[in-house]
């Protein structure tokens, strides 16, 4: 506590705290100042009041349900899907397409990243700045991103400008131009980044992991190379741009106070126009399989941890085992009251936090484990990963951590928390167009409770 | 360069914060009299109307949004209660915030924002001192 904290005039306590603390850390500081000095005696007491000893019995579990959508597809093929939601004022769009960083040209890793980036940096009509401040004026948000699956470019702002922000967002699909200047700023920024990374103990791990597990499939890259940035061109980006951004790849996801007919049509003026392309099949080489297990090791010199990851091949974001795996991984590893964390963490306190998780994507997915542990006890580490392991594959889980395990899932998942949230239903629902219908989503949801 | 202001809200007296991060190579005392430059322009002429109405659509995005979720509706309450004696003050903040007139931005500024009384931090790496401006340059 600094000495020489001012007494507000009327002898509250109030924290001095950070001057880039945001109200709500100073609220917590303040809450615990006042304890600590005694200045809440009559807090004190209630918090010792025999009602507080057992914790409240959980309340019965609430319905769940996910608005119905309206959908429909225009006559150049784009499917549009609507959710009317008038809680609050506001509107989130989602244009998601079904390619990603796996359908880079072999030759050009890192374009359909480059083409995201710099989507919102330049149209035929307005400059990258005349762009930032038309979208600033708004009080909006237009942005885009890739995974290896899928690209998405999302779009929110207060519902009374639905139609401003629908239009900006089908200028900077539609008619990008990718200036010189923006990509040589892109360039030089991307590979200063690449190199941050690749100083990075979990950025290596990543890069072995997926080196190791896909082989030569794309999902085997985590990042393009320095050389791959530079040899992208506004050409290329142009190309790739006009070959992947059709109608025909796309869904548009509306989730807000939107009026359904007006939106329709003011989707229909935005992206009518829009020519369909021709989306080829990508053929994608086969992961290795595996037979026995391997190690790689990556000398790091200098380094105060070992960063240890266990990972193998596992199953795709359709594969039936989804849910039962899901509850198995929240048991191992999911979370900071799953088996990993609380033996090498709670138990032995080899590290700060050891997880486990399958990144499940459309055409394969993997699992991992990892833990960043002190260097001298790796071994005694790996030790405690393979019983964890093995101790999974062998013996029942309990009763009690089966149900435990559920009702996290189920009750505090990320869809029922963020309910409420705008952005993340629609990003919720654009996950969900892309993985499988919502109704087989929700059915999991309610027979897994 | 990142660049980001901001009020140090207390209930005693505040301070007004700006800090710039420039990129390695910029030149730091053409950044520090950008800054300057920009604070005696809204002095003297204060905000723009295209300012007012950028202002007024991030206010009412920021409130709406911050409204969506149980805990930070929950949160605001408290803190106004601890702070200012009033939980109900989460239905006028933003009314207060939106009546705030260009005239009264500009008063402010000049009242506060007093470009010679202020003080001046310039963090550099170790052994990069020479960097470090003279007290009063600008």
């Amino acid at each position: 506590l600094p000495e020489n904290q001012p007494t507000p005039p009327d002898g509250e306590t109030r924290s001095a705290g950070d001057f880039n603390m945001n109200k709500a850390v100073k609220l917590f500081v303040s809450a615990g100042l006042i304890s600590t000095l005694g200045v809440g005696a009559s807090a004190q007491k209630t918090m010792n009041e025999d009602f507080r000893k057992t914790a409240p019995a959980a309340l019965a579990p609430k319905s769940f349900e996910i608005a119905k959508p309206f959908e429909t597809t225009l006559p150049n093929n784009l499917k549009v899907v609507i959710f009317e939601d008038k809680r609050l004022p506001l509107v989130s769009y989602r244009l998601g397409f079904k390619s990603g960083d796996a359908n880079d040209p072999k030759d050009s890793n890192g374009l359909t990243s480059a083409i995201t980036a710099l989507l919102n940096e330049g149209t035929k009509t307005r400059t990258s700045k005349q762009l930032a401040e038309e979208i600033e004026r708004l009080g909006a948000s237009v942005s885009a991103s890739s995974t290896d699956d899928n690209t998405i470019v999302s779009a929110s702002a207060l519902s009374l400008y639905s139609s401003d922000v629908l239009r900006l967002m089908a200028d900077v699909v539609l008619n990008p131009v990718f200036p010189e200047s923006e990509l040589a700023l892109y360039k030089k920024n991307t590979i200063e980044n690449i190199k941050y990374q690749r100083s990075q103990p979990a950025f290596l791990a990543s890069e072995q992991i997926a080196r190791t597990i896909y082989g030569t499939h794309p999902y085997g890259i985590v990042s393009a190379s320095a050389a791959d940035v530079e040899r992208i061109t506004r050409e290329k980006l142009q190309a790739f741009h006009q070959k992947m951004f059709t109608p025909n790849n796309a869904t548009l996801i509306v989730v807000g106070d939107v009026n359904r007919e007006n939106i329709l049509k003011e989707i229909r003026d935005a992206f009518g126009g829009w020519q369909k392309g021709t989306v080829e099949a990508t053929k994608f080489d086969t992961p290795p399989v595996r037979t026995a297990t391997t190690l790689t090791v990556v000398d790091r010199p200098g380094s105060l941890q070992s960063n240890i990851v266990l990972a193998n091949l596992a199953i795709d974001r359709s594969n039936p085992d989804y849910f039962p795996v899901l509850v198995m991984n929240q048991i191992l590893g999911a979370g900071a009251s799953s088996r990993l964390f609380m033996n090498l963490r709670e138990a032995k306190g080899y590290t700060y936090g050891a997880y486990s998780r399958f990144d499940t994507r459309r055409l394969a997915g993997n699992f991992e484990t990892n833990a960043e542990v002190r260097t001298p006890v790796t071994g005694d580490s790996l030790k405690e990963f393979f019983y964890e392991l093995n101790r999974v594959r062998n013996e029942r889980a309990s009763e009690k951590e089966l149900r435990d395990a559920k009702s996290y899932l189920t009750e505090f998942s990320a869809p029922r928390r963020n309910a409420g949230r705008f952005d993340e239903s629609a990003r919720f629902a654009a996950t969900l167009r892309f993985a499988r219908p919502i109704i087989c989503k929700r059915t999991a949801i309610k027979s897994t409770r | 360069l990142q660049l980001v202001s901001f009020t140090d809200e207390r209930r005693g007296p505040s301070g007004f914060l700006i800090f710039a991060i420039p990129k390695p190579g910029k030149d730091l005392s053409k950044i520090r009299e950008t800054i300057m430059t920009e604070i005696k322009d809204i002095a003297t002429n204060g905000p723009t109307a295209e300012e007012m109405q950028k202002l007024h659509n991030q206010l009412l995005n920021d409130e709406v949004r911050a409204r969506q979720s149980s805990l930070s509706r929950a949160q605001a309450i408290a803190e106004f209660a601890l702070y200012d004696g009033d939980p109900a003050l989460i239905n006028s903040e933003l009314d207060q915030l939106l009546k705030v007139t260009p005239a009264q931005i500009k008063e402010a500024v000049n009242k506060y924002l007093n470009t010679e009384n202020r003080v001046l931090l310039d963090i550099v790496p170790a052994g990069k001192a020479d960097k470090k401006p003279t007290t009063n340059g600008n």
